[in-house]
């Protein structure tokens, strides 16, 4: 390890985390703060590795949950990460910076540049003005905002202006049609590329099926056949609704989708998918308790019924949102889906 | 029906950002299951694409070797090895139950026509019980002599055969022969069984990351191809170079050496993505015809030109990072009075429009200071300099380096004004570093190489007009060192080669890049 001199640098390059706490009245005194967490009196900067920005707007009282996770990305995704907190009361703005390193490639570098803002008082108001300067030039911007996007709120409105993707989370907090509803007029009315976890939640169960159902099947399915889909809960889920979307995308309008709920699940999620064709073919994928896998009953008619266990991978909060950080295209499967989903849903 | 599997290219889904391409149903068959490669590579490689999700529902992976294991303790065996030696630790329990069960073993020796009689009968019977739809992938993982054998056997229960609506696949590890000759000779006796577009020559080096981002960063960024030619590029060096010994390959190593077991392949092909010209489409055909046209642009360095543009070295005794290490001819399973050389360096050149003239340097060895292989792009330096006090001659040349292994990227150098009242130049240097950019790990070569051949997409695979066209190009040194007795060793462990090899470079007026 390649340790010049001493200051916040320094102290980095040895593995421990460096942070400043304060009150200031401008964002551009943050700025410089956040690079100098990373001097070296007497040696250069210690470098930086980041490939993405990424803006936060956690819900009050889930900050430090979203700022665990972000630091949890730091293995997967090096990023100079701005968690934005709204205090309506107060003024100016509390910030918290912090820095963390590690060794790459033989010498340390940051990985993490978090930044914390609570903006107080009417600085509410301004939140992307002071977000902006304390984002990276040139590198992809990434919105992350936990929770059912609001297409009316101006503070989403201009921040997914400055973003390249916007990540939502849709299913938490509201009722999954509500949620669907809200998630499709932000699509609409935004220009950024926007996804939601729960979309790349079912990835592995979209991954099954195309693995699973052939060219021949899909033709037979797509003149008519039945969907039906088992989600954790006494209500529709996010996850499902969109599973549903796709699978109409897919198979076209004729796929006779069903949900149903198993309240007995409590995990949330995907229970089981079964497809069945009008020539009898069919196959069920049920996710397997605790485990990641999945039983795979395939069965025709004539045909002995082959049970098989695959690999199901249950994704995590933090490996869905690192999915999400690696794409940097619009997701056209997604954004087809979406209004299809609402169909399938009644609205 | 539920339960076909599609290539991606026919697959009726789209695919879009985030689900993956999958093969078709299909038995893979390796020879050689019992040996290092199996366990060290093959088995994890497996193992970690059915972890991805990657591999068909409907498949089947039967081993073949000597050894006389059941189906189960084949099973124990494989288990273990993935444990050992898996990128992605030790194995799921649930994931690997599943895996298992598509595992079988057939004890033989290769050239037992029953056995594969008996290989038939079973692969007709996974296509039955694990939906294989007579698709075979059969793997050559034993010893080379062995190649031509089993790939004649193969074709005489007609397993070679392949329909409108299945597939067999034979993949090759290197060496594919040992010179001219003999590659010509176990071509002859495999497309005697095979076609060419069945054949998969492997070679890992193109399933790196890295050797595959060289084709990126060449043709997915518009700055670079302008000046990535004669006009601009003064010359080009290419490294492979190895701290560690011959270690157990000892018997191996020493009827092949450096020439046939690094440069007549993974040096030529990083050499051919290099130099070649932009492939219309990223596809087998267009990218291997690319690379095939640059290694018939450079002329077989015959015999009077050996001595001026070829190299051997052995190493002798030494110390690598401190520590005493014997000489080449006391490594256990070497002749001690081997003249197996395990340093090679050339000078080539490309004669075609876009590298006519331009020096291609490309060097090996086992027992250098350190393990490093990289591709360095030497510009030519600025043909003025309006600085007073700064003549050309003292500044640096631009210089590209794309670091194959360790510390995977890409470093720019250029030249910079020092901070100060006056007006002096030094270089600097801009780094992309896969580790630091990128922090997920990259996918073992051959899980890439696998699923690729899976697929049926050839393109990082050599096809047989590269492989003949390198041994020409080396056929005759190879012949001319073999004739010809050597001062050996020449070289001390721990040092970067024979001074022979300086001298080839400094008669240009260059110098190898210090690494």
């Amino acid at each position: 390890m390649n340790v010049e001199g001493s200051g916040p640098g320094a102290e980095l390059a040895q593995g421990r985390e460096v942070a400043w706490d304060g009150h200031v009245e401008n964002v551009t005194e943050l700025a410089r703060r956040l690079g100098a967490l990373r001097d070296r009196p007497g040696g250069p900067p210690l470098p930086v590795a980041g490939v993405l920005n990424l803006v936060a707007v956690p819900l009050v009282g889930e900050v430090v949950e979203v700022e665990g996770l972000i630091e949890s990305l730091a293995d997967h995704q090096p990023s100079r990460a701005v968690v934005v907190a709204l205090d309506p009361d107060g003024e100016g703005i509390d910030a918290h910076l912090e820095a963390r390193a590690q060794l790459l490639s033989g010498s340390a570098n940051v990985v993490v540049e978090l930044a914390r803002i609570t903006l107080h008082g009417d600085r509410t108001r301004a939140a992307a003005s002071a977000v902006l300067p304390l984002l990276r030039s040139d590198l992809p911007t990434f919105l992350w905002w936990p929770r059912t996007p609001d297409p009316d709120d101006p503070l989403l409105d201009a921040l997914a202006e400055t973003a390249d993707r916007v990540v939502t989370e849709a299913g938490r907090g509201h009722e999954a049609h509500r949620a669907l509803d809200c998630l499709l007029r932000t699509v609409a009315s935004e220009g950024a590329a926007i996804t939601d976890l729960a979309w790349g939640a079912i990835t592995p169960w979209r991954q099954l099926v195309t693995q699973l159902v052939g060219p021949e099947h899909v033709a037979t399915m797509r003149a008519g056949g039945v969907a039906e889909i088992w989600h954790a809960g006494p209500e529709h889920t996010m996850e499902a609704l969109l599973l549903a979307g796709w699978l109409r995308d897919c198979l076209g309008a004729r796929l006779l989708i069903e949900l149903h709920a198993r309240p007995d699940v409590a995990d949330g999620g995907l229970v089981e998918v079964h497809l069945e064709s009008l020539r009898g073919m069919r196959l069920a994928i049920e996710r397997i308790p605790g485990r990641s896998s999945a039983a795979i009953i395939v069965s025709g008619p004539g045909e002995p019924s082959r049970r098989r266990v695959l690999p199901l991978p249950e994704p995590t909060r933090a490996g869905l949102l690192a999915g999400e950080l690696e794409l940097q295209r619009r997701d056209r499967p997604f954004e087809r889906a979406l209004p299809l989903a609402a169909t399938v849903a009644g609205r | 029906m539920i339960g076909a599997l599609t290539p991606a290219a026919e697959s009726p889904w789209d695919l879009g950002a985030r689900l993956s391409r999958t093969p078709a149903p299909a038995a893979v068959v390796i020879f050689g299951a019992s040996g290092d490669l199996t366990h060290r590579k093959l088995m994890p490689a497996l193992y970690n694409l059915a972890l991805q999700q990657l591999l068909p529902p409907e498949m089947a992976i039967v081993g073949v070797a000597r050894t006389a294991w059941t189906d189960d303790e084949f099973r124990d065996e494989m288990r273990r090895a993935v444990d050992a030696h898996s990128r992605s630790g030790r194995t799921d329990g649930d994931v690997w139950h599943g895996f298992a069960r598509r595992l079988r073993y057939v004890p033989a020796s290769f050239d037992d026509p029953q056995a594969y009689a008996r290989l038939d009968a079973l692969l007709r019977e996974l296509d039955v019980e694990m939906g294989t739809r007579g698709n075979r992938l059969f793997y050559l993982a034993t010893a080379p002599e062995f190649f031509p054998l089993i790939g004649e056997r193969l074709g005489a229960v007609g397993l070679s055969g392949q329909g409108e609506g299945n597939f067999s696949r034979l993949v090759v590890e290197k060496p594919f022969g040992e010179d001219l000759a003999s590659a010509r000779a176990l071509n002859h006796r495999l497309e005697a069984v095979f076609e060419e577009s069945q054949v998969y020559r492997i070679d890992h080096y193109l399933g790196k990351e890295t050797v595959q981002n060289l084709l990126v960063l060449r043709f997915g960024n518009a700055i670079f191809e302008p000046i990535w030619n004669r006009r601009y590029v003064d010359h080009v060096q290419i490294t492979v170079a190895e701290d560690l010994g011959v270690e157990t390959r000892g018997g191996y190593y020493d009827q092949s050496g450096a020439l046939r077991d690094i440069v007549q392949n993974h040096i030529f092909q990083v050499l051919s993505i290099v130099a070649m010209e932009p492939p219309a489409r990223f596809a087998s055909r267009d990218v291997r015809d690319e690379k095939v046209k640059v290694l018939r642009a450079i002329p077989p360095l015959r015999a009077e030109e050996v001595a001026r543009s070829a190299v051997r070295g052995q190493y002798g005794a030494g110390f690598i990072g401190g520590t005493p290490v014997p000489g080449y001819r006391t490594e256990q399973g070497v002749d001690p009075a081997s003249n197996t050389e395990t340093f090679v360096a050339l000078r080539l050149f490309i004669e075609n429009w876009r590298w006519a003239g331009t020096p291609f340097y490309v060097r090996t060895g086992k027992r250098l200071p350190r393990r490093a292989s990289e591709v360095a792009i030497q510009f030519k330096s600025a043909p003025h300099l309006p600085f007073i006090d700064t003549p050309v001659e003292a500044i640096a040349p631009n210089l590209l380096t794309l670091r194959i292994q360790p510390d995977e990227g890409a470093s720019l150098k250029f030249v910079a004004k020092v901070p100060g009242t006056r007006v002096d130049l030094r270089t600097v240097s801009m780094d992309f570093a896969y580790g630091s950019s990128f922090l997920r790990a990259s996918p073992e070569a051959y899980e890439r190489l696998l699923l690729d051949a899976l697929i049926g997409d050839s393109t990082l695979f050599t096809r047989w007009d590269e492989v003949e066209r390198a041994w020409e190009i080396v056929d005759d040194v190879i012949a001319m060192w073999a004739a010809q007795g050597a001062d050996f060793p020449n070289y001390e462990a721990g040092t970067w080669g024979p001074e022979a090899a300086d001298d080839l470079i400094a008669r240009d007026g260059r110098r190898w890049r210090r690494l």
